[in-house]
């Protein structure tokens, strides 16, 4: 049984509000944004300036004004785990990485944070963007439990506001950077024990949702959007079913895409908002990281006994599910 | 577990030394050097050859327009010649697993895009290790439960270093690096002809990148794997392979390092066999990072006979090493 002993994330600290970007005269406005998206606030690792004076024109100069690297928060987050797990980098038998905007595509961007935390273990990337919560949790439970070592690190970082085309009117109010970060193992029980896990794609929709090596985010807004309300309800509706699901005492946890696309899966399931747990409102949509972040910020609020379900969707087209009994 | 068909595919164009020497100064003697000891002597790239003396890594949509192959129309083109040589359909695939060093898109992931391609809906996703790709599929695919594989799966590395090539004629990387795709189809519940007897990964005590791809191709000599501590790793490796499984040097096909065919008979000598059971397909296709070793086990395989057997030996890249031993029933 796969048990997820600590977790820990990593955001940077300017936020982008709506005014900002209604300032940025692109045709968007504060209200246009907060109803159809739901999003206040974003973090990013750009400096404001940057973003006002350039627009992100040419995407290769984002890194150099960044902040703060996808690999660098990373480690961060990877710190934050291992500390809560009780361990130490050395503890660690496995590190494997999600990156959809990595510094360089050799090595791994998980040799990268490997080599940040100090740690010597085999190290690669498990790649698939947004549902990488899910992809990780999946992959390792694919494993023979006397395969895989003690501790597994796992990480899912975005620095996706570098791939962002400031003169969109609807990219630039999404997107955010962040990383997050889980300790898992199959030997030492820990707060979250994993019940179920599911990953799948259908790839022949892969060009709906694009970040190009050296260019900008694209995607077909209206195809997603649809696409993941209905794959998210589903993912639910079947953990439900098999789990006798109980939304007054359950929680809730999906993919950080948007406020509102949130709000319709939640109002389909009948999930009160006590019970739904997101942090897009205020951090934006962090790809991969949004999820696991979300269950990171709300680890104290973790109750024995209570299911934890979550349904990520995404690029590829991918999506999956977990299921957390809390110990 | 089985390897049931295998699937190479290389760009059309095929450069000479003779044609990057014509673009500019010739390599310094360091190089020269170097690239003797690799052995490569040409390459497949993905652009036309008359265009490549003019590809600016400044503007990569002008070089994607005169693009002949990508990472996704190689590994869509060896994942079809795996399957056909494994004798099943395309829609009997279960599972595509992916490595890609040089991806044209961050998100989606490589593999979403080859099995797309395909035009297949079946769980996909990259598991990038670089040079190591192969060896490390093999042992983490031989380490999942047989109930969560499905009867066939797949696993493809494919590589465009020609796109973050700087083709002056006198850079190196230009020298070594080619594009290429291979693909293998494996079962766990279908036996096939090559069955993998052992497989291992793991990370090198003192880690050390010796590739990296980011812009453009950096080539960190000063970090390569001594030529001595290469060979002796690969002559143990050998080694312990026969002892444990009873091989006979003769019967043994060696699937080693694929930048050291320079000299491969001193290489060949040292680690007690012969030229002709060396596979280094590198020396004629270029590097192509992870799925250079792909290609040399794929040609190995294809020569095998009943009792023989191909050693993948994976370690040259600084990071981790890696074996896999496939036998012919």
């Amino acid at each position: 049984m796969l048990h997820v002993l600590g977790m820990g994330t990593c955001h940077p600290t300017v936020a982008i509000d709506n005014k900002f970007l209604e300032e940025l005269d692109v045709g968007t406005s504060s209200q246009w944004i907060e109803e159809k998206i739901g999003i206040r606030t974003r973090l990013t690792t750009l400096p404001l300036d940057y973003i006002r004076t350039t627009r992100n024109q040419d995407p290769r100069m984002a890194a150099e004004a960044a902040s703060m690297s996808p690999t660098t928060m990373g480690i961060r987050a990877a710190q934050g785990a291992i500390k809560q797990a009780g361990l130490t980098p050395s503890d660690i038998g496995m590190v494997i990485v999600n990156c959809c905007t990595p510094c360089g595509s050799l090595p791994s961007e998980a040799v990268r944070i490997a080599e940040g935390l100090g740690c010597s273990a085999l190290t690669y990337d498990v790649y698939t963007a947004c549902p990488a919560f899910a992809l990780h949790l999946d992959f390792l439970r694919n494993f023979d439990e006397s395969k895989l070592p003690k501790y597994v690190l796992c990480v899912s970082t975005a620095a996706m506001t570098h791939h962002v085309n400031y003169n969109d009117r609807t990219d630039g109010a999404i997107w955010a950077d962040g990383a997050a970060a889980w300790v898992t193992s199959t030997v030492e029980p820990g707060k979250l024990q994993v019940l179920d896990s599911t990953f799948t794609a259908d790839p022949t929709r892969c060009e709906a949702v694009i970040v190009d090596s050296f260019g900008f985010f694209k995607q077909d807004g209206r195809a997603v959007r649809d696409f993941s309300v209905r794959q998210t309800v589903r993912l639910i509706k079947v953990l439900e079913e098999r789990y006798s699901v109980d939304w007054n005492r359950d929680v809730f946890v999906g993919h950080q895409a948007n406020r509102t696309m949130l709000e319709q899966v939640t109002n389909n399931r009948g999930i009160p908002e006590t019970n739904h747990w997101h942090n897009v409102t205020y951090y934006g949509n962090q790809a991969g990281a949004g999820a696991p972040a979300t269950l990171s910020l709300h680890w104290d609020k973790l109750v024995s006994g209570q299911h934890i379900v979550v349904a990520v969707v995404g690029a590829g087209l991918s999506w999956g599910s977990t299921i957390f009994k809390v110990s | 577990m089985y390897i049931l068909g295998a699937g190479v595919a290389t760009p059309d164009v095929e450069v000479s030394d003779e044609v990057l020497v014509s673009l500019g100064e010739e390599l310094d003697a360091h190089d020269r050097h170097l690239l003797n000891r690799f052995g490569v002597s040409s390459r497949r790239v993905s652009f036309p050859r008359e265009y490549i003396n003019k590809i600016s890594l400044d503007d990569p949509r002008a070089l994607r327009a005169e693009a002949q192959a990508t990472p996704t129309s190689l590994g869509n083109a060896a994942i079809r010649r795996a399957v056909e040589a494994a004798g099943i359909s395309l829609d009997q695939v279960g599972l595509i697993v992916t490595d890609c060093g040089t991806p044209q898109q961050t998100c989606p992931s490589e593999a979403h895009r080859i099995t797309g391609s395909l035009g297949l809906k079946i769980p996909s996703f990259d598991v990038i290790a670089g040079l190591g790709a192969f060896c490390l599929h093999i042992e983490m695919l031989r380490s999942w439960r047989d109930d969560r594989l499905p009867d066939y799966f797949v696993i493809v590395s494919s590589n465009t270093p020609s796109y973050y090539l700087n083709y002056s004629g006198s850079s190196l990387p230009a020298y070594l690096f080619g594009d290429a795709s291979a693909a293998f189809v494996l079962s766990t519940r279908v036996p096939g002809k090559l069955r993998i007897r052992e497989s291992s990964i793991k990370k090198q005590a003192s880690p050390r990148s010796i590739i990296t791809v980011d812009r453009s191709i950096v080539f960190n000599t000063g970090q390569l794997t001594p030529e001595k501590e290469l060979l002796q790793m690969v002559a143990q490796t050998v080694g312990r392979a026969l002892d444990k499984h009873g091989l006979r040097m003769d019967a043994l096909r060696i699937a080693g390092p694929q930048l050291f065919g320079g000299d491969l008979q001193r290489f060949a000598r040292d680690i007690g066999t012969t030229p002709d059971k060396m596979e280094v397909p590198s020396t004629s296709l270029g590097f192509s990072l992870g799925a250079a070793m792909g290609i040399a086990v794929a040609q190995a395989s294809a020569k095998l006979s009943k009792g023989e057997a191909v050693l993948a030996v994976h370690g040259a890249d600084g990071l981790c090493s890696g074996t896999v031993l496939i036998t012919a029933e």
